[in-house]
């Protein structure tokens, strides 16, 4: 019972958030890129000073913090989106290849996993952000490089354990081309762990960014992604801590009904995958 | 049989969380027991703490540096000429007195006598002068004016012990205030230690004439001088702290910390910090027209191809001055830097621009100017930003700017971008298609300012023609103090009517000071005087 | 055993071969040194007598296996900056600093995330469980630099407990190291919760719940021993990814570490300092990695059986 209502509360946390993504000019009250500087550090509204004209006040520019985070919803997922969908469907797709058909291809492939696990992160994002220059598609690519490796190592793996199971073993009697092995027997059954993986990376996906933001290689401004809005209120963290805080909540409270979700739907597919699952 | 006991032992060593613990004890009373070296309330109160936001290179030979170095450096070295940090008026320093020819081109100092280097490294004299002012013109040097001086500086010889002349080959009657004073990098070493113990040990353990000398530097932590001994007064400092520490703190947030905690007695902090500061019992004290902000606009330089760029819509005169129009200075001054400085009507604080007028916001003119100019429905441009210190407001100013061009039908894209890469693009001419927030600083002689800025050869040329550099001559050849002064001023003029870039703030420089601080001297960004900060009286009295 | 440990460094060799591919290319990328190294009004001369020095004029291949020959003997060139030291130096300088920091996190992830994911797993699906899911979750959605920020406020500020910032004391490494450590907290925490409830539901604890150990044994002593393998396995990631992830925290408590050093260095575009930070923290992970690896594979000769 307990379970369920949480669950419920976290499905509709998510939907929620998507939906004001996508609605974020309809909902949000002002102009998130429009400041009035007149108006800037304003305290949101249940602080002593704040006006209901700003609920949740305003940052250093003068702009609404509310509108902001509201637009900043659809900033952050389309970068958490995007960077889990081509890191994810391109290293699933390298991983279950490379279980699948082994060799020198395998070993090529698992040295670059290596090799992409063994560089130091943040390092490698700071010295693309520098050499390209920060911006949003930057910011995608830098995090799917990043991330491409670790499902590329699970896809691996979860296809050697299932490639000379009973029914795909007697698929390929039955002479089946490969293609159609991969897309419909091994696919199918790989995809819960992947599932899993990538919902705990939403987290790490954002923090991401928000570090990258603080080393001046995010999302660049004007443009409200949580993680450079809290990133931008970090100077104001002694004065006018909202700026830094309500983006942070709402980092949090995202993460936290992802991570949620990703654990009841591992749970669903199978209780003993969590370990396997690469923090 | 060795396999199974090292996984016993490794099971029992991690699992068991009695031993975790206990190791973490140990742990922790090794760490408590090390808290005992703690300074003495003594030392700390004889010691002026400064956070600072980089120690910049870490090297203390005037020539492998740049100026950001200074405010460390300038406490170890000497100058041969100093800048009254109240009147401006020059000093004598090192020089005990200087005078030019009729041409302007050769000029003539004379040494002070008694000076000694500090650890006995002997007297100082016109011999040192020469071989640290031929060190800073050497083309491998990095310092910052060197290229300027060389480009001015035809040789430099020594007629006695104790005078010097410097042959100039182009006249400049501001010359001893341009690159000699305690505004530029012209420190004096001794000739005999840098050619005995080698540049790299010469380095790592500088020998001055200041009232202070190098105790420690620990890489990316602090920079610490404490003050020397000898038997007779320093002839110009007297110096109210035994030592000075200069620390690296990044993070400004961490700066304001440690201010409050009273970690540090002095660090700069941002405009909107002031408030929060003072309400915790902290003072502000301001480095007064150090710096202003300013959008620079591509491709300007007429007569320069590789600078010029014709397509820009800012290549009329009239979008120029529209664009500054757009923009409400005085809100800016007031909400971002808190008051701290003025409103500009031309490029960098120097004495001469400051009658000038600024424009006045006035929406509605820079919307008919725009018009008249052909752009009723605005245009697109792309602004470039980046963070300096002093400027860490310059992406906040890009997006104002962004703000109020947007009110007159300008599309801004911004783009955060850093000094190194613009620096490169504006040398290899890529700079002439977008516009950028800078940063324009106080220089002791604003004809070397100008003449970065606006001749078409310099790689920092921002606006030029035929005129201007004809201007900028008539600058350089008046041998009479007053008519160069005029001169200086009606160019300011000229750039305030041009509108070459968008001129905003000439803001001061915030720093919070502990109430340890007394009398702080300071100048501008490059004479931080930080020798000469007095202890608080207040405060030793509260401690009687 | 020889011949597992002689694959995996011949797998080492060919890691660290592209690695220093990829940063010598990342390395050119990055802009021109020559402009770095001379003033902006330097004439041609000057620049075509600096690109030979630096052997710039060369093809790339040349270049590439010069720079190859220079690190294999420890040259990784001078900085670009400054009085231009030997990089290798800068980084040694700075390197023990980031080693004590990291050294401390870890300690302080394992002492607060293993006692955690016992609980959390012994007492699976309660509230306790529950809680340590969360601090596990706070852990991995708190930007470092914001929860560093927030902890000098209440612990400096406000209580004055600990320095702001600071290197050199022992109270200088509480803050920054609880930062460092909170995400490897989740992460420790996580991994002993997953793998200390597959270890108490395993027949091997049902045996000995049989021959009648008290449960407080069973938990602490034969369950927790066995989960801690795959924890012993990321360890070497952990503590890698500490020392070269940490240029948010160093930054925030002003340390003078390896990341502070890198990211001064890529904004300065001081390539031949990236070059050494970034080469020999890879070889520092990958070696760590393979020592852990061939550890494992000593504990566990399943492991060598089925990879070698």
């Amino acid at each position: 019972m307990f379970q369920r209502v949480t669950l419920i509360i976290v499905a509709s946390v998510c939907t929620g958030l998507i939906l004001v993504g996508i609605f974020a000019p309809w909902i949000a009250p002002h102009d998130p890129l429009h400041g009035v500087l007149l108006d800037r550090l304003q305290p949101p509204m249940w602080q002593e000073g704040g006006t209901s004209d700003y609920v949740l006040g305003t940052d250093r520019l003068g702009r609404d913090i509310l509108s902001r985070l509201v637009y900043g919803a659809r900033i952050s997922l389309t970068v958490c989106g995007l960077a889990i969908l081509f890191a994810g469907s391109i290293g699933s797709i390298l991983g279950v290849l490379s279980g699948y058909f082994g060799g020198w291809w395998d070993a090529i492939l698992m040295r670059l996993v290596d090799l992409a696990m063994s560089f130091p992160v943040i390092l490698l994002a700071l010295l693309f952000g520098v050499i390209f220059g920060p911006g949003f598609s930057n910011v995608v690519i830098v995090v799917s490089l990043v991330l491409w490796s670790q499902y590329a190592r699970m896809a691996r793996g979860e296809t050697l354990k299932i490639k000379h199971a009973d029914y795909v073993d007697l698929a390929r009697s039955a002479g089946c081309s490969t293609p159609y092995i991969i897309a419909r027997h091994i696919a199918p059954n790989i995809a819960g762990p992947l599932i899993v993986l990538a919902t705990l990376q939403v987290g790490v996906v954002i923090v991401l960014e928000a570090s990258l933001s603080f080393l001046g290689v995010g999302v660049p401004p004007p443009t409200p992604a949580w993680g450079s809005m809290i990133a931008e209120g970090r100077s104001y963290i002694f004065s006018a801590s909202w700026i830094a805080i309500i983006p942070g909540l709402a980092i949090l409270l995202t993460v936290m009904s992802i991570n949620i979700l990703g654990d009841f739907l591992a749970e669903r597919l199978n209780p003993t995958l969590r370990r396997d699952v690469k923090l | 049989m060795s396999r199974s006991f090292f996984i016993y032992t490794l099971g029992i060593m991690l699992s068991n969380i009695r031993i975790v613990l206990c190791v973490l004890s140990v742990f922790a009373v090794s760490l408590a027991a090390g808290a005992s070296e703690k300074p003495s309330a003594s030392t700390q109160q004889a010691t002026l703490r400064v956070a600072m936001s980089t120690l910049h290179e870490e090297t203390f030979l005037p020539w492998i540096g740049g100026g950001g170095r200074k405010f460390y450096l300038d406490t170890i070295y000497e100058y041969l000429a100093y800048l009254d940090p109240d009147t401006h008026e020059l000093l004598p320093g090192l020089a005990i007195n200087w005078h030019v020819s009729d041409d302007g081109m050769l000029w003539t100092l004379n040494i002070r006598r008694g000076i000694q280097f500090h650890k006995g490294w002997g007297e100082l004299t016109a011999e040192d002068v020469v071989y640290s002012l031929e060190r800073l013109l050497d083309p491998s040097a990095v310092s910052g004016p060197s290229s300027s001086m060389r480009a001015v500086v035809e040789h430099v010889r020594q007629t006695s012990p104790y005078q010097l002349q410097i042959q100039l080959k182009t006249p400049d009657i501001a010359f001893v205030q341009g690159y000699l004073s305690n505004a530029m990098q012209a420190m004096i070493v001794s000739k005999r230690y840098v050619t005995e113990v080698g540049d790299e040990e010469a380095n790592a353990k500088p020998i001055g004439t200041g009232a202070f000398e190098l105790e420690s530097l620990h890489s990316g932590v602090s920079i610490i001088v404490k003050s020397i001994s000898q038997s007779k007064p320093h002839w110009r400092v007297e110096p109210d702290f035994q030592r000075i520490a200069f620390y690296a703190v990044p993070e400004e947030s961490t700066r304001v910390a440690m201010l409050r905690t009273g970690e540090a007695d002095l660090a700069p902090v941002n405009f909107d910090s002031i408030k929060s500061l003072k309400r915790h019992g902290l003072n502000i004290v301001s480095i007064k027209n150090s710096w202003s902000p300013i959008v620079r606009l591509g491709g300007l330089v007429s007569n320069n191809e590789k600078y010029f760029n014709g397509k820009v819509p800012w290549q009329d005169k009239r979008v120029r001055q529209a664009l500054n129009y757009a923009v409400d200075k005085q809100a800016i001054l007031d909400a971002i830097f808190h008051g701290e400085g003025r409103i500009a009507g031309t490029d960098f604080p120097a004495q001469e621009f400051f009658p000038i007028k600024p424009y006045p916001y006035d929406p509605a003119k820079a919307k008919a100017l725009m018009k008249d100019a052909g752009f009723e429905k605005g245009f697109s441009v792309t602004l470039k930003t980046f963070t300096t210190s002093p400027g860490a407001e310059l992406p906040i100013i890009g997006e104002i700017i962004a703000m109020y061009w947007r009110e007159i039908g300008i599309d801004v894209r911004i783009v955060p971008i850093d000094w190194i890469s613009l620096r490169g693009a504006q040398i290899n001419g890529k700079t002439t298609g977008f516009v950028w927030t800078h940063r324009g600083i106080a220089f002791p002689n604003p004809l070397v300012g100008l003449q970065a800025s606006y001749t078409s050869e310099s790689v920092f040329s921002t606006f030029s023609n035929d005129n201007v550099e004809e201007m900028l001559s008539g600058i350089s050849n008046a041998l009479d103090p007053e008519v160069r002064s005029q001169r200086i001023r009606e160019f300011g003029e000229m750039i305030h009517d041009e509108a070459t870039g968008v001129f905003l703030i000439f803001s001061n420089e915030p720093y919070g000071a502990t109430q340890k601080i007394g009398r702080w001297p300071s100048l501008s960004q490059h004479v931080t005087n930080m020798d000469l900060i007095t202890k608080s009286t207040n405060t030793e009295q509260g401690q009687k | 055993m020889s011949t597992y440990i002689l694959k995996r460094l011949s797998e080492m060799l060919v890691a660290l071969l592209l690695m220093s591919m990829v940063v010598f290319v990342l390395g050119r990328a990055t802009g021109d040194p020559v402009s770095l190294l001379l003033s902006d009004y330097a004439s041609d001369e000057d620049r075509a007598r600096v690109t030979a020095e630096l052997g710039l004029d060369k093809p790339i291949a040349t270049q590439y296996v010069n720079f190859l020959g220079n690190v294999l003997s420890g040259n990784f060139g001078n900085s670009l900056i400054g009085d231009q030291r030997p990089a290798i130096d800068m980084l040694m300088e700075r390197f023990p600093a980031s080693l004590k920091l990291a050294g401390v996190a870890l300690l302080i992830s394992l002492s607060i995330g293993v006692p955690l994911g016992v609980v959390a797993a012994v007492y699976y699906g309660s509230v306790w469980d529950s809680l340590a899911r969360l601090m596990a979750l706070l852990g991995q959605s708190i930007p470092a630099f914001w929860l560093g920020l927030v902890m000098m406020y209440v612990f400096s500020v406000q209580l004055g407990w600990f320095p702001t910032s600071g290197y050199g004391q022992w109270n200088h490494y509480i803050l920054p190291a609880l930062t460092l450590g909170l995400f490897t907290t989740a992460a420790v925490t996580r991994l002993i919760r997953a793998s200390m409830a597959e270890a108490l539901s395993s027949e091997f604890i049902k045996l000995n719940r049989i021959k009648g150990l008290s449960e407080v044994q069973i938990v602490w002593k034969h369950a927790l021993r066995n989960s801690l393998i795959p924890v012993l396995t990321f360890m070497g990631t952990f503590f890698a990814t500490m020392i070269t992830g940490a240029v948010v925290v160093e930054t925030v408590f002003s340390w003078p570490g390896v990341g502070r050093l890198a990211f001064e260095a890529i904004l300065n575009r001081d390539f031949p300092v990236i070059q050494a930070v970034v080469l020999s923290m890879t070889a520092l992970f990958i070696v760590v990695n393979l020592l852990v690896d061939v550890t494992y594979a000593w504990v566990d000769p399943r492991i060598r059986l089925a990879k070698g």
